[in-house]
């Protein structure tokens, strides 16, 4: 290094032609990452699972959100035409009601954005409240995104004029230089581009209204305002409450200049719902949450966030959970690829396959010598397993939907019994046998006082979802064919489910729609003939007595049950017993836990955080995390001295109340550490009042305690 | 000048004022001239045909863009200076200076005036700049003359030193027959935007523009509307708006053009709901089809046809903008627990939310206290400050089950305020956090009707 010629002393900055290694870093992570699990089975299944369930979920979230913001970039695309608007200075500006979900506007901007430049314009600035605390950072932002933001989109047709254009520094942003660059773009693009999009827009996009300065926001639509006739600007505002919002914060003379229009955004409980009953609750999905930690999932997401983002996030980790460092768990994987993994699976992998819980019920059901090579011969083993979680998939198969079904019939049902969705209904019947269920027998009851009309609707309906199953299901069709071998018949299987019992339940189904049907032309004659007789009677003015004996009489006369309704108390009871075939706890299934994930505790740990809790577990049994034998504490009220000092000082702590004298917290942590010694010695000890004033400070770092000015020698406790 | 009256009208006097004080190209221009007048009558309009006419050498800056001087400085000198050159001018100084060196250079003793627009925003700005702008003349060589306009009176600005006063200019607010005259002058574009969106026959249109239909729609709009609103350009919208509305059923051939007395019958209901929306400016095309995953939530959407009116009542009535969106259960609580926070003393905070709060003497200062003056209470008197400990300790209170403090249900406290259901302290202290809740009674009283709690129950003001 060289020395530098300065007399006085300092640091000197020498440049050595380091960099940054920030993205080489990122890169090499990931390969370390990929390297150390490349060659497991598990990571790989996990891996293709969670590509083909993201590839849904975009497909999804493009088809929910396309039409929204198509309406959108078709407004501002007709903004940018259509520049007849009679009073000048008016910004036309687009509302979008994004509800109260946060974490998910950011999603749903970035996909606006880039369907914008696409679409539109390239002219695209997004400038977030954190952005723009005053007026001039605003505008600063806004313009140097409307300049630059273009450059990635005009590489290529247009590299001369942008290397030329240096790039401006953020405090040369005004609008005036915005209006000059976009004069000198406007003018000096050629004529010929001119007839199909004569002038571009600029689109400028307030993603969370709430969160900005009304002041700030206000003085920029002004500004805005005075240039909109020279050039055509869009205002996007997301507002996550509702229109008013902005005519509150908005005083008359600025929200004039504006020509609101406003569009309303999914509604994120509906959005959640299809994501859960369209990617996560089918038959088709790798991976399936048990009912309980499907409950928290969706717990976490209606009592506190509103976040679809969030909620795929930890059905992620639930995923990762799942699979992590278990070969068995690469059986969780398509129906098509089993056999193959079921190949590769090692001695090792097959045993801990044996040790699972909902293996023993299924060994007790075979006899004595089925069990002996289950448990000896590999290759049988293998067999039956892959016999089994054939069998498993079955029942997941029919179980989705008999779940629809059931919803199908369940949802309109007054009281709500066993609830309105499907994801809903599959808390219920994930956990316990639904058709047990005393709420699952008053929908049944309920549903034997359902009229014609309505019965015939829900089983057209439910004979759709059937059919599109039975459409779905065809592929699979091949493989369940598979020539099995003699021994292995002697498994005693359960009752057929899969394919066959919905072939069975759709025949069913049809026959029941057509008696139905039938009995309703038979019925509506009786009734129609009896309303008639009434309408008679009610053409009589003032004849209320007759009517009200007319009906006690028909309540009291023995109802002669018609041919509907017989038919009708059949159908339910078919129902009844469809249900408890098909609706069967997905707990009582041989090998469940290879496909379920049902691991709540660790969920809940690692999803839901409670920062304070983990402190106060820490300080008040470090034993929890520190895995030491000295500070075993026979109660966690309890002290000793070999407690680390800030715990000692945080359980004494805990004892005071909202004022702590520090003069007596000193002499019982003094008590603590040195029992044997008389007061005088204890507190002039130097080590114990350093180790005391050590803990106190790390005590208030850690926002426990706070000095107050009123009282010198005492601190004040922050928390309860 | 007769052009220029054409251009603006009902402002005779006005311009007579402004060509008088400016209008000799030899004499040395005034040193600055206020112009006041509230919104839309005419000030900038007058004063830049006036200055466009003269041909004098102007700039017009726009006081709200200028959040540093140093905008406004550069404003002036790149819009004086013919060339495009790039100049730096941070302060007056060198404002001046260069001024001097324009006129050395290109100027001379010609004619120049600066406008400012807006010029009530100069008065947050630096306290040398108005006074130095109002005497600019003396600053520097040029023959220059300083305009300010402003919806302020002169009163309002308000100075430490003496300053020389400017000549004042007052614009009034046009009354019911020059706000005819000034509408009906656009007839032509009302007409044009009228073509655009409808599908008219030739002979119809012929009908449509005859002068006395659209003066006789005037007549009947400004009767209702000149009442409650003065501002020319949103009469001039609302006119726009309910001028299609009016010419609908003679395009439909329901009406006859000439049959007046039902035109008017026709229109005054129109007129009247119309004027519940004035000043709310909801673009009116209804293009927007409900896409189709709102179908699964019927409950929850609100018919387009009727976007307009729930605006409306949302705005009058906070209950129903409570019910226009929705928040996670806890934020609902959470949202519960600020309001009570707020609204309640801290005192009477054992009483309220625990069981077990033990019997209360009743001393003669309380019973006094009972005996509240509507002054007095608690929700009249606007929210009071709060800390987080104390807010999660009514949250807890209020809430049956038992649920952790976890990180979700911290950052919704972070979420209500973004949303400003809860506004937080300005000044930010880790260590004790304190926040206000911002919204009223009627809102939490929906809120909590939504979780089926009963927030009266736990309001020291109606104990």
């Amino acid at each position: 290094m060289e020395s530098t010629v300065s007399v006085s002393k300092g640091v000197f900055l020498f440049p050595n032609g380091f960099k940054k290694g920030k993205t080489s870093k990122k890169k090499n992570n990931q390969i370390l990452f990929e390297k150390i699990f490349r060659n497991e089975l598990w990571y790989d299944t996990y891996k293709q699972n969670w590509y083909s369930i993201e590839n849904e979920l975009q497909e999804l979230h493009h088809k929910t959100h396309s039409l929204l913001l198509n309406d959108i970039v078709n407004y501002i695309k007709n903004q940018g035409i259509s520049e007849s608007s009679t009073l000048e200075g008016i910004i036309p500006s687009a509302t979008l009601l994004t509800g109260v979900n946060q974490p998910d506007h950011v999603s749903q901007f970035t996909s606006l954005i880039d369907l914008i430049r696409n679409e539109v314009t390239p002219h695209v600035a997004l400038v977030n409240s954190q952005d723009a605390p005053s007026v001039k950072h605003l505008v600063e932002n806004a313009v140097w995104q409307l300049i630059h933001g273009d450059q990635v989109m005009d590489y290529d047709d247009e590299e001369g004029v942008v290397t030329q254009t240096k790039k401006l520094r953020k405090s040369q942003c005004t609008m005036k230089a915005l209006k000059n660059w976009y004069n000198s773009k406007c003018m000096s693009s050629p004529p010929k581009k001119k007839s199909p999009q004569t002038r571009r827009t600029l689109v400028i996009i307030i993603p969370d209204f709430e969160s900005f300065n009304c002041n700030v926001l206000q003085d920029f639509v002004m500004i805005v305002s005075s240039y909109v006739s020279t050039m055509p600007i869009v205002f996007v505002f997301g507002v996550a409450t509702s229109v008013s919002a902005l005519h509150k914060s908005f005083p008359y003379h600025v929200s004039s200049k504006l020509l609101i229009k406003v569009f309303h955004s999914h509604a994120s409980p509906v959005y959640m719902n299809q994501v859960l009953e369209d990617i996560f609750l089918t038959h088709t999905s790798p991976f399936h949450l048990s009912g309980k930690a499907f409950e928290l999932l969706t717990d976490v997401f209606l009592f506190y966030d509103f976040s679809v983002t969030g909620l795929i996030q930890s059905i992620k980790y639930c995923m990762m959970e799942h699979y992590y460092g278990d070969n068995t768990k690469s059986l969780c994987c398509d129906r098509d690829k089993l056999e193959d993994v079921i190949m590769q699976l090692t001695a090792e992998d097959l045993e801990s396959i044996r040790q699972l819980m909902s293996f023993r019920p299924f060994l007790e059901k075979q006899d004595c010598r089925t069990k002996i090579s289950l448990f000896n011969d590999d290759d049988f083993f293998k067999e039956a397993l892959y016999k089994e979680m054939n069998r498993l998939h079955d029942y997941l198969y029919s179980f989705y939907m008999c779940l629809r079904l059931l919803c199908v019939f369940v949802k309109d049902l007054p009281k709500n019994m066993l609830g309105k969705s499907v994801r809903e209904i599959y808390t219920k019947c994930a956990s316990e046998n639904v058709t047990g269920t005393s709420a699952f027998k008053d929908c049944m009851q309920l549903l034997k006082f359902q009229s014609q009309v309505k019965l015939v609707e829900s089983i057209k309906s439910s004979l759709k979802i059937v059919n599109s199953y039975l459409q779905n299901a065809s592929p699979v069709k091949p493989l369940r064919s598979t020539p099995s071998k003699n021994n292995l018949n002697k498994i005693t299987l359960g009752d057929d489910l899969g394919e066959n019992f919905v072939k069975s339940l759709r025949v069913h189904l049809l026959t029941f729609l057509r008696q139905i049907e039938h009995a309703n032309t038979e019925t509506t004659v009786t009734t129609s003939a009896v309303s008639d007789s009434e309408n008679v009677d009610e053409n009589v003015p003032g004849n209320r007595y007759k009517l009200k004996e007319k009906l006690l009489k028909a309540t009291r006369a023995d109802r002669v049950q018609s041919e509907f309704e017989m038919v009708r108390s059949r159908f339910v009871s078919y129902l009844e017993e469809m249900f408890s075939k098909g609706l069967q706890s997905m707990q009582g299934q041989t090998f469940h836990e290879v496909l379920a994930f049902s691991d709540v505790a660790s969920v809940r740990k690692n999803i839901v955080g409670a920062p304070r809790a983990a402190v106060h577990t820490a300080l008040s049994n470090p034993v929890h995390y520190l895995q030491c034998s000295c500070c075993q504490l026979p109660s966690s009220d309890s002290v000793i001295d070999t407690l680390p000092d800030v715990c000692l000082a945080y359980k004494l702590h805990r004892e005071c109340g909202k004022h702590i004298n520090l003069y007596d917290w000193l002499q019982a942590f003094a008590a603590v550490l040195r029992p044997d010694d008389d007061d005088e010695q204890r507190h002039n000890d130097a080590t114990i009042q350093l180790r005391f004033t050590r803990a106190v400070a790390e005590l208030q770092f850690l926002g426990f305690i706070k000095s107050s000015k009123r009282k010198t020698d005492h601190v004040m406790r922050l928390t309860w | 000048m007769e052009e220029i009256q054409n251009k603006v009208p009902c402002r005779e006097e006005q311009l007579n004022d402004l060509f008088n004080l400016l209008g000799e190209g030899d004499e040395c221009l005034p040193c600055s001239i206020f112009i006041s007048g509230s919104m839309a009558t005419g000030k900038s309009l007058c004063v830049n045909s006036v200055l466009r006419n003269l041909n004098y050498k102007h700039v017009i800056i726009d006081c709200i863009e200028c959040y540093t001087p140093k905008i406004m400085y550069e404003g002036i000198l790149s819009g004086l200076d013919d060339e495009e050159i790039e100049v730096k001018c941070e302060t007056l100084m060198d404002l001046t200076n260069n001024l001097n060196r324009l006129q050395e250079a290109a100027i001379g003793n010609n004619p120049v005036v600066i406008v400012f627009d807006r010029a009530e925003r100069l008065r947050t700005m630096d306290h040398n700049i108005m006074s130095a702008f109002l005497r600019l003349r003396e600053l520097c060589n040029l023959n220059v003359c300083t305009i300010f306009i402003t919806h302020l009176v002169y009163e309002n600005f308000y100075f430490k030193m003496g300053v020389r006063e400017p000549i004042k200019l007052y614009f009034p607010n046009y009354n019911k027959e020059e706000l005819f005259k000034i509408i009906f002058l656009h007839q032509k574009s009302f007409i044009n935007h009228l073509l655009i969106t409808h599908e008219v026959d030739d002979d119809i249109r012929e009908e449509l523009e005859k002068p006395e239909l659209f003066a006789n729609f005037l007549n009947a709009f400004l009767s209702v509307f000149y009442r409650p609103c003065r501002d020319l350009i949103e009469l001039q919208h609302m006119a726009c708006v309910n001028f299609i509305k009016y010419c609908e059923p003679i395009i439909k051939n329901e009406i006859n053009a000439t049959d007046l007395s039902k035109l008017w019958r026709h229109i005054s209901p129109i007129l009247k709901s119309s004027l519940e929306l004035l000043y709310l400016r909801i673009s009116n095309s209804k293009a927007v089809n409900p896409s189709p995953g709102k179908e699964n939530s019927d409950g929850e959407s609100i018919p387009v046809h009727n976007f307009e009116n729930t605006l409306k009542e949302e705005l009058t009535s906070t209950k129903t903008f409570a019910q226009s969106f929705e928040l996670p259960y806890y934020a609902k609580f959470l949202l519960i627990a600020a309001y009570l926070a707020s609204y309640n003393p801290p005192k009477e905070d054992k009483r309220l939310f625990m069981k077990n709060h033990g019997k209360q003497r009743k001393r003669l200062q309380q019973v006094k206290a009972k005996a509240k003056i509507t002054e007095k209470l608690n929700t009249q008197l606007g929210p009071k400050v709060f800390t987080l400990d104390r807010l999660l300790a009514i949250f807890y209170a209020i809430l049956e089950e038992k649920i952790g403090l976890t990180s979700n249900l911290l950052a919704q406290i972070a979420t209500l305020v973004e949303l400003k259901l809860i506004a937080g302290s300005k000044e930010i202290d880790l260590d004790t956090a304190k926040y206000k809740c911002i919204v009223g009674y009627d809102f939490i009283s929906a809120v909590a009707q939504t979780v089926g709690f009963n927030v009266r129950k736990y309001l020291y003001d109606f104990m």
